[in-house]
């Protein structure tokens, strides 16, 4: 890459850094601001396309959890028999703005292991 | 309450080619890649001779670019919707409700019927040209390229809503 070209891509890289880190594919609807941890034991795992999720009884609360599409999950170790109904884990995400039950998760920790999910 | 989906596309969810599409790993994203594929074909071929109808690139003859492209136009757009039924099935019974499919599918039927029109009207006349579009293959023209961008645009905001 000549110089400038080169410059140009990193200036361009540099700028975009920052937004990329908030916006996302999807994540559109679900408000950052609130964002929450909680743990509990999972009810119902569905380890599908086009996103994984599981449900999860937390307070007395029936929460659907959207978590990542199944081959980034299995790449980062986030394997369907850890997220298997019966098993406990730490979810941190952010409310759905407009559906009540829903959360979408930037990461879980799964047996004591934090894997991202964005 | 939130109305619940009719049953036909519960249905269509839970048949074998719903179930492929979702435990399938591979799957889905690969469908998703020819529904892009389709559509950048249609768009894209669409995009350039609407165009030159509008006045870009008139040392272009249009019968002959329109040749090429009414042809390629046709086949991303059977690409994109073969594909984008598959995406449908894996998940029907919610975005049969989302409100950026339902826009989507309008803004397609638009453009559909708007190709109807231009090739019924002002496209008959197309060998009195002379070089330039006439006013209404023009706006039709311009009509096409506002709603397929349109269907675009609700076609990406799908995972937004």
């Amino acid at each position: 890459m000549t110089s400038i070209t080169r410059r140009l891509f990193l200036s361009l890289a540099a700028a975009l850094a920052p937004a990329s880190a908030i916006a996302h594919h999807g994540w559109g609807g679900y408000d950052t601001s609130k964002s929450f941890t909680v743990t509990g034991k999972i009810l119902k795992s569905t380890f599908e396309n086009p996103h994984c999720e599981i449900e999860m009884e937390v307070d007395g609360k029936h929460w659907h959890f959207v978590l990542a599409p199944p081959s980034r999950m299995q790449a980062r170790g986030a394997t369907a028999d850890l997220i298997a109904p019966g098993k406990t884990c730490t979810v941190f995400g952010y409310p759905h703005t407009s559906k009540p039950d829903e959360a979408r998760i930037e990461y879980i920790v799964l047996e004591g292991k934090r894997i991202e999910l964005r | 309450m939130e109305q619940a989906a009719p049953s036909i596309f519960l249905t269509l969810q839970e048949t074998a080619l719903g179930h492929a599409m979702r435990s399938s790993p591979a799957l889905y994203p690969a469908v998703e890649i020819l529904h892009i594929i389709g559509f950048v074909v249609l768009v894209g071929s669409i995009l350039a001779l609407d165009l030159r109808m509008l006045g870009l690139g008139r040392t272009i003859a249009i019968p002959p670019m329109a040749q090429l492209l009414l042809p390629l136009s046709r086949a991303g757009f059977l690409l994109a919707i073969c594909m984008g039924f598959l995406l449908f099935s894996a998940d029907a019974s919610h975005v049969v409700k989302n409100p950026a499919f339902q826009s989507k599918l309008l803004l397609i039927a638009a453009a559909l019927a708007n190709v109807v029109i231009a090739h019924a009207g002002p496209w008959r006349h197309v060998e009195r040209w002379r070089g330039e579009a006439s006013g209404a293959a023009k706006a039709t023209a311009l009509i096409s390229l506002v709603l397929w961008l349109g269907a675009i645009c609700a076609g990406r905001l799908i995972a937004y809503f």
